[in-house]
């Protein structure tokens, strides 16, 4: 019988799985696994040579990899260093900072945080604009009626164009992915161009459009790429709620309005919203150069009297855009920098009376870091998805507001109560938690718990209950107590 | 560990006892995959169940081929088997012969 060789992709895998077994086993791991492996070569005739054969045979090898993990795991001096790392003050910040990561995997890249500034602190578009009124209850925004849009789009002076659009769920469809239901929108003829919006591929509406493009559609981007990203999807049909609309272009990635990303976007039919004069939609106009969003509201209102004297649209509001965009910022910002400063203030204070710097900028950077965490959940999660079609703000905001007072507050505390467990020479959090005296005893001798440092730098002493003794109490330990905190931190949490 | 054997570690256990001495030879005769075996072999040397031992290079190379670890149950093993077997019902396997070269 003659040796066999060992294909190249399970070679590969034991290799991988042997990285993971203790340097002491290791020679004789790879040994029993490669005899194991010659032997499954040997039964199985020409083993190497066929394609199911080789996948059989790493399947076989893709076990030494949870051999490998099983040993990796009852490695007792791997698992004490790991636990030690998970204790030292790095391991607390990347797990802040690996949190922030995922938030920025999960909203494609802080796109709602990125907008948010932009629109704060980035060049300001002030022509562009959202009309809505004030609604009958509690001052609640609500849209305009498209008649009224149409009205001040013919008789306003400082405008220079108004679009209608409306969002709402409908059920898209297409020959190549079925029906689903997904966000749809309806637009004005000019929408997109007010907007300056360009495509991805194809064209976006032109007025020209009411008239010999009544059906037809453009595509978002998500959507197109759930479609297979196919260029060739220009002329192709799609259905929402069973008609049929001929795609005419695909939007940018980029191209954003107010939160919502319809899959498909379908021009406004006027005649449709004729037998309800009062029904409302969102409106957004292009104010002139140099006018003030004020002197459009006070020429839209006069208008509005002139054609429905007895219609609420007299209150007429125009947002910019950007006040809009940047509101979870202008809203949300401070507090998140009254927090932090809050936790700097407390840092300096610290230091001051005695503590040391590296401690204090510890503790900052990892109040900066979990507020950084809540904050960025809130932005991305609530803050924008709350904005409404009519540019004002869902119960969600309301959700958001609390949920980064709530969340903020508690993950100061967090941090603080964290502070309070580490070592006050390397930062370590300590370890071995030991109840000491009896709840009774107020004065003298208060009961508390006793922790040590894992590498033997001291032990804190934290009093239980109202006492008038010092809260924590920490004992330095000299360096004759390293070797016997040594082996506690390797094997016990 | 006599009380707290899996039934996949018993089953391994079962098949050693039945004849079957290396890793290959057990999954083949049990079925299970070689990432269960193999852990399960390592937790119950661990356990002092099983013991190992490499076979002779002299026997190997007489044979063109890499030597081998065979495993074998303790008395401890056994008394865990007979134990195991109350509870689980192990599958039907051929007994292996034994060979002289360990």
């Amino acid at each position: 019988m003659r040796f066999v060789r060992t294909p190249l992709e399970s070679r590969w895998l034991l290799w991988a799985a042997s990285v993971l077994v203790p340097s002491a086993l290791r020679a004789d791991w790879r040994r029993e696994w490669d005899g194991e492996v010659w032997w499954w070569i040997a039964t199985q005739p020409e083993a190497t040579r066929t394609v199911r054969q080789r996948l059989a045979l790493a399947g076989h090898c893709a076990g030494a990899i949870r051999d490998g993990i099983c040993l990796w795991f009852e490695d007792e001096d791997r698992l004490g260093g790991l636990r030690a790392a998970l204790r030292r003050p790095g391991a607390c910040l990347a797990a802040g900072l690996s949190l922030i990561a995922s938030i920025g995997v999960l909203s494609g890249g802080f796109a709602n945080t990125r907008r948010s500034l932009r629109a704060a602190f980035g060049p300001q578009d002030s022509t562009l604009a959202i009309l809505s009124q004030t609604g009958p209850f509690m001052g609640q925004r609500i849209g305009v009626t498209p008649l009224k849009v149409a009205y001040w789009d013919r008789h306003s002076a400082s405008l220079r164009g108004t679009a209608v659009y409306a969002w709402y769920r409908s059920a898209i469809g297409s020959d190549w992915l079925g029906t689903a239901d997904l966000p749809a929108a309806k637009v004005g003829a000019r929408f997109f161009s007010l907007l300056g919006a360009q495509p991805q591929i194809g064209r976006v509406f032109s007025p020209d459009d009411l008239e010999s493009c009544r059906l037809c559609a453009v595509v978002g981007y998500d959507y197109w790429k759930r479609l297979g990203a196919d260029r060739g999807i220009i002329g192709r049909t799609i259905t929402v709620d069973g008609r049929a609309f001929r795609v005419i272009g695909v939007l940018r990635k980029d191209f954003w309005f107010l939160g919502e990303r319809p899959a498909v976007w379908s021009l406004f039919d006027a005649g449709m919203w004729a037998g309800y004069p009062g029904a409302t939609t969102g409106a957004v106009c292009r104010l002139k150069a140099g006018v003030p969003p004020g002197a459009v509201e006070q020429q839209l209102r006069t208008l509005a009297r002139e054609a429905a004297p007895r219609e609420s649209g007299a209150w007429v509001t125009v947002t910019p855009l950007d006040a809009i965009v940047s509101r979870p910022v202008a809203s949300l910002g401070p507090l998140f920098l009254a927090l932090a400063g809050v936790a700097l203030l407390c840092a300096l204070a610290g230091w001051m009376v005695g503590g040391e710097a590296i401690a204090g900028a510890f503790l900052v950077s990892k109040t900066v870091v979990f507020l950084s965490v809540v904050f960025l959940a809130g932005f991305e999660f609530g803050g924008a998805a709350s904005i409404t079609q009519t540019g004002g703000t869902t119960a969600a905001a309301g959700t958001a507001f609390w949920w980064l007072i709530v969340a903020g507050c508690l993950s100061l505390r967090w941090v603080w109560n964290d502070q309070r467990k580490r070592c006050r020479s390397c930062l370590s959090r300590l370890m071995l938690p030991v109840r000491i005296g009896e709840g009774a005893r107020m004065l003298l001798e208060p009961a508390g718990t006793e922790m040590a440092c894992p590498r033997g730098h001291g032990v804190l002493f934290t009093v239980e209950g109202d006492s008038i003794a010092p809260r924590d109490r920490w004992y330095p330990l000299d360096a004759t107590w390293r070797d016997l905190f040594a082996p506690a931190a390797k094997t016990s949490l | 560990m006599t009380g707290d054997l899996t039934y996949m570690a018993a089953v391994v256990l079962h098949s050693i006892r039945s004849g079957q001495r290396y890793g290959f030879q057990i999954m083949a005769a049990s079925g299970i995959p070689s990432g269960t075996v193999y852990p399960a072999l390592r937790r119950l040397e661990k356990g002092g169940l099983i013991r190992s031992q490499w076979e002779k290079a002299a026997v190997a190379r007489a044979e063109q081929r890499p030597i081998r670890k065979y495993y074998q149950v303790t008395p401890e093993g056994e008394s865990a088997l007979a134990e195991a077997g109350k509870r689980y019902r192990f599958p039907e396997m051929e007994v292996a012969p034994k060979k002289a070269d360990g």
